[in-house]
């Protein structure tokens, strides 16, 4: 039986390709990875951004529990009301008479 | 084509140099791996989107790589291979056949893919391929057209190098009955 011999075709392949594939191929394939290493930032910088993330929330909420803590948002109400408001309220529950006042 | 994957392998290691190294890498294995994909794929624009997401993989995975200089290349060739099986299997599962049910769809694509001036028993041997099993067809066409030792497809395939040396026997006894026919 005659045996088929794999010399007769070698490595020769049918398939179509586009004219300089190759070359194109290769500056593409070196661009993108070029702009992906750009995009890949050092290590050292991602934990530093990170850490600054986590300063800054946690300083954010040091402030805001100082900022609402009751002493502090009292006294703010109290700087808030001017001294005409005090005086209207004053005299809205005063039960003393006129003449009473000391001054 | 010489390649030195010694100097690649130092280039692509230092941070400094690693776009260097891999434009080197590149240079050495664009042509050999898009010949891969394509035999695996078939259609050109399918191995050429394949062949960029292995660059892609090869060198966001380089920190990974424990290989010395002399698996470098069966190491792209595993990425590529993994990467043309990845979009294999999902046509299978678009399609719901099995991995060798899309050899036939493959078979079909391959006719649009022939340059015109192709002798007919280049078109007869590729269809011959295309009509193997799956792994037979990588196991073939890594020995026959690459030129990679037994070792070297075992590490690409991830089967041992007795079942790679088998999988290359039946494969080219399949190949010489289809021929002869």
């Amino acid at each position: 039986m005659k045996e088929f011999d794999f010399d007769s075709v070698g490595k020769r392949m049918p398939y179509a390709l586009p004219e300089g594939f190759f070359e194109q191929a290769k500056r593409e394939a070196v661009t993108i990875a070029t702009r992906g290493e750009q995009q890949r930032r050092p290590l050292f910088f991602k934990i530093a951004i990170a850490a600054a993330v986590v300063l800054a929330v946690c300083g954010a909420a040091v402030w805001f529990e100082d900022f609402n803590s009751p002493e502090n948002r009292y006294e703010r109400m109290l700087a808030e009301l001017s001294s005409e408001v005090l005086w209207e309220y004053a005299c809205e529950y005063d039960t003393i008479a006129d003449g009473e006042y000391l001054y | 084509m010489i390649v030195d994957t010694t100097e690649i392998l130092r280039l692509l290691t230092d941070h400094d140099r690693r776009s260097e190294g891999f434009a080197l890498l590149v240079e050495a294995y664009t042509e050999p791996l898009y010949w891969h994909l394509r035999r695996m794929l078939v259609v050109h624009e399918e191995a050429e989107d394949t062949l960029q997401e292995v660059w892609i993989k090869v060198l966001s995975s380089f920190d990974m790589y424990r290989g010395g200089a002399e698996g470098l290349r069966s190491w792209c060739y595993r990425i590529a291979t993994n990467a043309a099986l990845d979009r294999l299997r999902r046509r299978c599962r678009w399609r719901f056949v099995t991995l060798d049910g899309v050899g036939r769809e493959l078979l079909e694509e391959f006719r649009h893919e022939v340059v015109e001036s192709a002798d007919e028993i280049e078109v007869r041997f590729q269809q011959a391929l295309l009509a193997l099993p799956t792994k037979q067809r990588i196991v073939f066409n890594l020995r026959y057209y690459d030129e990679l030792d037994y070792g070297e497809i075992s590490r690409v395939t991830g089967i041992s190098e007795g079942a790679c040396k088998t999988n290359y026997h039946y494969a080219q006894q399949r190949v010489k009955e289809l021929m002869i026919r």
